[in-house]
């Protein structure tokens, strides 16, 4: 569980919590703001490791279910929905990201995340919705063209609003959807 | 399909806005969904909340219901098995991941307040029952509910429920659904529902028509028509052909785990004799009028009130007084009678309706009254301290007694005699109850309960369990009994028992304890067989009511009860029919689930 242990300490750090570890268990010193909407207390003491919390019971154990946890990521999910970065790799270039969270039924009922990433130096984008979904064992959906569909109507309404907000000229569009 | 999550709607809006974050957020934000879209179930996350000790073929079923049965499936195990737990760890496991918000739990009107205390205590999930409320905006407002099967058919409710998209729908003792022309069943496959679990441990009762009617609420297509499905899998109503493609298609919606190959031993039940003993001539003389007055009370629609009455003379002297004050009391003061602890069990509606009208002899009451308090000692408290100094001076014992006034009469009395006691009632919250335990599991010796608010509390490191009075409902005693009687009892349990000659309490205990093999018959298996006999297991203490009030002499009382005796054997037979054919039928079957938890897949 250490990539939620990272997560949890992150994202305090990120709010300017003060944090103290020890070797039983982690205090942290919640800025006001935030224990108010976390609904929790201002000095935490908490702990991932689930024996060293029943050993003690005023530490609190922090494991996907429990409460603190599901207001933090309550918390997270209202924040940082859109982000431009800097993207460096084969070709340098400035990119406007986001993650869609969907769900698709295939055998068993899932949810994914999906990111988009638009070049905007180019305009162009690179659309993993498409390529995501197609991964998933495909063959079992119920019907292909449904889906299909589904996805393209998430496409176009994803591009219309790009292209409003960039003003992208139809002739643009045209050069741009031909280059896909 | 694929579905856009309401919350991503967002983004299109700061797109078109040209709001942007920073990166820390971002990611932070980017993380948090990850995390709480694990995506695989390998691991069952909600195994870590859970505080109960989880039986391997326990998380198996949850983990093969998760994994491979597409969260659609019956749950079949044989009694005793706890199937509540397997639906509680799935419930848990949906709740932890964020899959599940709205879900109702349809169960027998008589097993609510179990289920709730159950998911409360051993998975800590606050589920509220419909008899809570009162208002109609409920079944939309709440999002964790249980209900009475045959409250929510009612057509008011029943409207309501259909137009709401449930996340997870449970039924409980599922195989009441086997017959596809009753309201219950078309009530169920209307709901609309994401998620769908069936429980029962009887799923065949009568022939395979049921069993086909009872998957196809479950999945409607898996058996194909009623035509295909007779020519392929029935060789005549009740044998089936085709037995391994049919265990196939079942497999692939059904777990079934058996006693003999889940390896669990289950503790005996010793019940010896009751503890017989004869009531002093003044606590004869009071409940011999006490008989008189109800009666001479009785009329058809007043059966409850004098419920109340006779039960609490079963119990003690003190209870009685405190209930004839407060009738007497309701009566001057022309306000309605405020029910206490142990005073009803099951339908408090019905039984206020009859509080609204009831007209006593308040001059009689007063005698009764005068009569009861003048009485100081009972003879059942001195036989119970006596039959504990001479065989249990060093056990621990959980007392039972369903009245609050007998609880506080047995505490004083054993206390005084210098045994460390703990008290456990209705009127204790969460935090009381659960120092009360800690204190009977520690250096207290006995225990005296209630009935309130116990189930689902492990009690087993006692194995000893005085009945001080019974209650009328079998399902209740069941209950009691199932709080130390129960997978993890290391010992044989011992049920103690009294029964005061020449009173209505020794006819219900030869009936109980003789007849019905009550002490002895398999957890379970009580509701089942109470059906069969009096429709449902609430109605058996109704129709011992009408026995005792109908009848104009103690003869006539007599005969009556023999025949309510005939017919629990009837019922007890109906039943072994059943679990017998239940038994041909998935003989041959292997239904145990398909994967083991913690190994690949």
């Amino acid at each position: 569980m250490n990539e939620l242990k990272e997560f949890v300490l992150d994202y305090f750090k990120a709010n300017n919590a003060k944090i103290l570890e020890s070797r039983k268990q982690i205090t942290i010193q919640v800025p006001k703001r935030l224990f108010t909407k976390l609904n929790c207390e201002q000095i935490l003491n908490i702990t991932f490791d689930k024996d060293l919390a029943e050993k003690n019971p005023d530490i609190d154990f922090i494991a996907i279910g429990s409460a603190l946890l599901n207001k933090i990521l309550e918390s997270c999910e209202k924040r940082g929905l859109t982000v431009v970065k800097q993207y460096k790799g084969k070709k340098k270039f400035e990119g406007l990201e986001f993650n869609f969270r969907v769900t698709f039924e295939s055998v068993d009922k899932k949810e994914k995340l999906i990111s988009y990433l638009i070049d905007l130096k180019n305009k162009t984008f690179n659309d993993k919705l498409m390529k995501e979904l197609w991964k998933v064992d495909n063959k079992k959906f119920n019907s292909l063209t449904e889906i299909e569909e589904d996805i393209k109507k998430i496409d176009k309404e994803i591009d219309n609003i790009v292209y409003q907000l960039y003003n992208i000229t139809s002739e643009e569009i045209k050069i741009i959807e031909e280059g896909v | 399909m694929v579905e856009i999550d309401p919350k991503s709607r967002f983004i299109l809006y700061n797109l078109k806005n040209g709001i942007f974050d920073n990166k820390t957020f971002y990611n932070l934000h980017k993380r948090a969904i990850e995390v709480s879209l694990i995506s695989t179930f390998e691991k069952l996350i909600a195994l870590d909340n859970v505080k109960v000790t989880l039986f391997p073929h326990q998380i198996d079923t949850a983990y093969t219901v998760i994994n491979k049965l597409k969260l659609s499936a019956l749950l079949a195990d044989e009694v005793g098995l706890g199937k509540t737990i397997e639906a509680g760890i799935i419930i848990k496991e949906l709740i932890c991941r964020c899959l599940i918000k709205k879900v109702l739990i349809l169960v027998p009107a008589s097993l609510t307040t179990q289920w709730q205390e159950e998911l409360k205590i051993k998975f800590n999930e606050d589920f509220v029952r419909s008899d809570e409320f009162r208002t109609n905006d409920f079944w939309s407002r709440e999002e964790k509910i249980i209900a009475s099967i045959d409250t929510a058919k009612q057509p008011r409710n029943a409207s309501i429920i259909k137009e709401i998209n449930w996340d997870l729908i449970i039924i409980d003792e599922a195989h009441k659904l086997k017959n596809e022309e009753t309201l219950s069943y078309q009530f169920v496959e209307k709901i609309p529902k994401k998620y769908f679990f069936m429980l029962t441990a009887t799923p065949m009762q009568n022939n395979l028509k049921e069993l086909y009617n009872m998957f196809s609420l479950l999945k409607p297509g898996l058996l194909g028509t009623m035509n295909q499905f007779s020519n392929k899998f029935m060789e005549d109503l009740r044998t089936a052909k085709n037995q391994e493609d049919l265990q196939n298609l079942l497999r692939e919606v059904m777990i079934r785990n058996r006693r003999k190959s889940v390896d669990i031993k289950f503790p005996e039940r010793i019940v010896p004799d009751p503890i017989a003993f004869k009531l002093s001539k003044e606590e004869m003389k009071l409940y011999a009028e006490l008989e008189k007055f109800i009666r001479a009370h009785y009329s058809a629609g007043l059966s409850l009130v004098l419920m109340i009455l006779q039960r609490v003379a079963t119990s003690s002297t003190f209870a009685i007084a405190n209930t004839l004050s407060r009738m007497i009391k309701s009566q001057t003061e022309k306000k309605p009678y405020k029910l206490e602890e142990g005073e009803y069990e099951e339908g408090v509606v019905e039984l206020e309706k009859e509080l609204k009208k009831v007209k006593f002899d308040v001059g009689w009451l007063k005698k009764l009254y005068k009569q009861a308090i003048s009485i100081k000692e009972n003879t059942k408290g001195i036989e119970l301290l006596k039959y504990i100094n001479k065989y249990l001076k060093d056990e621990k014992i959980l007392i039972f007694t369903s009245f609050r006034k007998t609880q506080e009469y047995l505490y004083k009395k054993l206390t005084n005699t210098g045994y460390r006691c703990t008290i456990f009632n209705g009127s204790m919250n969460w935090v009381e109850k659960d120092k009360a335990i800690e204190d009977f599991k520690g250096e207290t010796q006995i225990m005296i309960s209630t009935e309130a608010g116990g189930e689902g509390r492990n009690l087993q490191f006692c194995h000893i369990m005085v009945n001080y009075d019974l209650p009328w409902n079998p399902m209740r005693i069941e209950q009691r009994i199932g709080r130390i009687h129960r997978l993890k009892q290391e010992h044989d349990v011992l049920i103690i028992n009294f029964s005061s000659k020449d009173t209505i309490e020794e006819y219900i205990l030869e009936l109980l304890y003789k007849k019905i093999k009550l002490f002895e018959v398999v957890i379970g298996e009580l509701d089942t067989i109470l059906s069969n006999v009096v429709g449902t297991p609430q109605s058996f203490e109704k129709t011992v009511i009408e026995i005792i009030v109908k009848s104009k002499s103690r003869k006539e009382m007599k005969n009556r009860f023999g025949k309510l005796v005939l017919d629990v054997e009837k019922g007890k037979k109906m039943y072994e029919k059943i679990k017998k054919f239940d038994g041909k039928v998935f003989e041959k079957f292997d239904l145990s689930p398909i994967y083991k938890y913690g190994e690949k897949k």
